[in-house]
């Protein structure tokens, strides 16, 4: 298997501009306006609110990007430029026969999930950065009131990466049904963009949330009961159980069903 | 053992009125080492017979068996695959591409090898998009050799190259064949490149096997003696039905070694002969007849 993502990873490499905008654009964003708001809010500003700087909540929001539409447009691009790069340029014809097909399509997830990986990392990284320096260099205080730690972060970012495998695992299927990059784009993007805008206009509270089974609403929810925490340690965990059992079922699931799809299709054109 | 065995495939492509029978109960097998040819009129199945071959497409009906055993992903390994056009992921390199797939076949990539195999070894390190179709055809059979495949499966290699480069794409599918022992399963819809390149071949009409034979053995088939002679209605009146007037002489059917005796009676009777010579049927003759009569 390594090989294989290797192969993938070579290849991926060279698809520069996509996966700019598939993986590294978001997380310059999220840096760009963490550095442009602690650099434009004056540091008096801290003082007389008595907020200091709050860096691993900081990198939790951060993360949090994941489950926004637009950013998960973004990401979408970069899935699609994985998981439609064959169909593309009709080239499973060179691929297909060298190593069956589960294993490729699983190479690609895997691929994806690394960039997914590293996008997070970026974020939470460019973040901390963007925030700490110019704060650190104003003299305002550091601190973590009300607490959060390692662990919180750590979660955090495991419902934001879960939430971009459902994402790729979405575009994924698509892709393979499509047998078209902008086919396999648009319809989980719709989706997503319609969740949101479901969440906003009917405002269910996080019970409510977590017990709709689209991964927009379990990310949502698992990450209200990250952030509820640890004052409230009882708070919706088995609603946030649930939405972490959703998100794990829609990653597996929608791969699984690409896999299926593409083993059984035929490429007579691709 | 024949390196592909193929029984009874069928292959139909669409669904109700506007189906195609791409393939109907075709079989046939193609032996270890040589060239094996497949011609046949356009949507004959040449390409979905490869396809399925080579795993991209599953067929209706049948079975496929590969180096004796049934077709399998770790069979297919043994296969260098180039179907139709020659398309590749334009961002890469040569050497690149080549990499790519080493890798996923599981082997040490050893791109300037191939390069060099396959006279690419200048441009290794352009980009894919900017090479002509005669260099990308020559990438597609080097990518096709990566992995040290035991077989070559090849979809029309020589579409779109010049006359030069045919005769060196011909070059190295013999030389694959007679220096390095591979068994290389060709389609192509130049008779003549056929003729010259291969050992055997398979005529395919309207999804059917129309024939298959050793290409000495189709085109040797019904040798005729022609004969530049004066005055022909001398040859045509003792001969028959056996002989026909062709190309301003006498065509006669008869087996070689008939041939000296004929040529001294028709002396002996006052026929003054100019010329003798054996002509036989080209592929494209053949291709003709044998394709004519599968219906559709």
């Amino acid at each position: 298997m390594n090989h294989l993502i290797a192969a993938e990873w070579l290849k991926q490499s060279r698809q520069r501009a996509l996966l700019f905008w598939g993986f590294a654009a978001v997380p310059l964003f999220v840096t760009l306006v963490a550095f442009a708001l602690e650099t434009v809010t004056p540091g008096a500003l801290h003082s007389q609110l008595g907020v200091g700087l709050h860096p691993i909540r900081s990198a939790m929001r951060a993360v949090g990007i994941a489950g926004n539409p637009m950013a998960q447009l973004f990401f979408a691009v970069g899935a699609a430029a994985i998981f439609g790069v064959e169909y593309r340029h009709s080239a499973w014809r060179h691929v297909v026969p060298r190593a069956g097909r589960t294993p490729l399509v699983a190479a690609k997830f895997g691929v994806f999930a690394l960039l997914a990986l590293g996008s997070l990392l970026l974020a939470a990284g460019g973040d901390l950065l963007a925030s700490l320096l110019p704060a650190l260099a104003r003299g305002i205080p550091v601190a973590d009131a009300p607490p959060a730690t390692l662990w919180h972060l750590a979660c955090a970012f495991l419902v934001s990466l879960l939430e971009l495998l459902t994402l790729g695992g979405a575009v994924a299927l698509m892709a393979v049904l499509t047998r078209s990059t902008l086919g396999a784009i648009l319809p989980p993007f719709l989706l997503s963009f319609l969740a949101a805008g479901a969440q906003a206009l009917y405002l269910p509270s996080g019970d409510q949330l977590a017990r709709i089974p689209l991964p927009s609403f379990a990310a949502d929810a698992v990450r209200t009961w990250i952030w509820a925490q640890p004052e409230e340690p009882g708070a919706s965990a088995g609603a946030a159980a649930f939405a972490t059992f959703v998100l794990i079922a829609w990653a597996a699931g929608t791969f699984a069903a690409a896999a299926l799809v593409f083993n059984r299709q035929d490429l007579g054109a691709e | 053992m024949g390196a592909v065995e193929i029984a009874g495939i069928s292959k139909r492509f669409g669904r109700g009125a506007a189906a195609v029978d791409a393939l109907c109960g075709l079989s046939l097998s193609v032996p270890q080492g040589g060239v094996y040819g497949l011609v046949g009129p356009n949507g004959a199945g040449k390409s979905t017979l490869l396809r399925i071959v080579a795993g991209l497409v599953s067929a209706d009906e049948g079975s496929v068996r590969l180096f004796g055993h049934p077709a399998s992903s770790s069979l297919r390994r043994r296969l260098g695959v180039f179907i139709e056009a020659p398309t590749f992921y334009p961002f890469l390199t040569g050497a690149e591409l080549l990499t790519v797939l080493g890798r996923t076949s599981g082997v040490t990539p050893e791109p300037a090898r191939l390069l060099t195999r396959v006279g690419l070894e200048a441009a290794g390190n352009r980009r894919i998009a900017g090479y002509s179709l005669g260099m990308k055809q020559r990438l597609a059979i080097a990518a096709a050799l990566v992995g040290e495949p035991d077989m070559l499966v090849l979809d029309e290699p020589t579409n779109g190259l010049d006359p030069e480069g045919i005769s060196d794409m011909r070059r190295l599918v013999r030389d694959l064949a007679d220096k390095e022992g591979l068994t290389i399963l060709v389609s192509s819809h130049l008779l003549d490149e056929v003729e010259r390149m291969c050992d055997r071949v398979a005529i395919l009409s309207h999804g059917r096997l129309a024939a298959e034979g050793a290409v000495a053995d189709l085109l040797g088939e019904d040798a005729r003696l022609w004969l530049d002679a004066t005055p022909p209605e001398a040859v045509l009146a003792r001969l028959g039905e056996r002989a026909a007037a062709v190309d301003g002489g006498v065509a006669v059917a008869i087996a070689r070694d008939e041939a000296p005796a004929l040529l001294a009676s028709l002396a002996q009777d006052g026929v003054s002969i100019f010329e003798a010579r054996w002509i036989r049927r080209d592929l494209e003759t053949v291709f003709f007849s044998e394709t004519r009569r599968v219906e559709p």
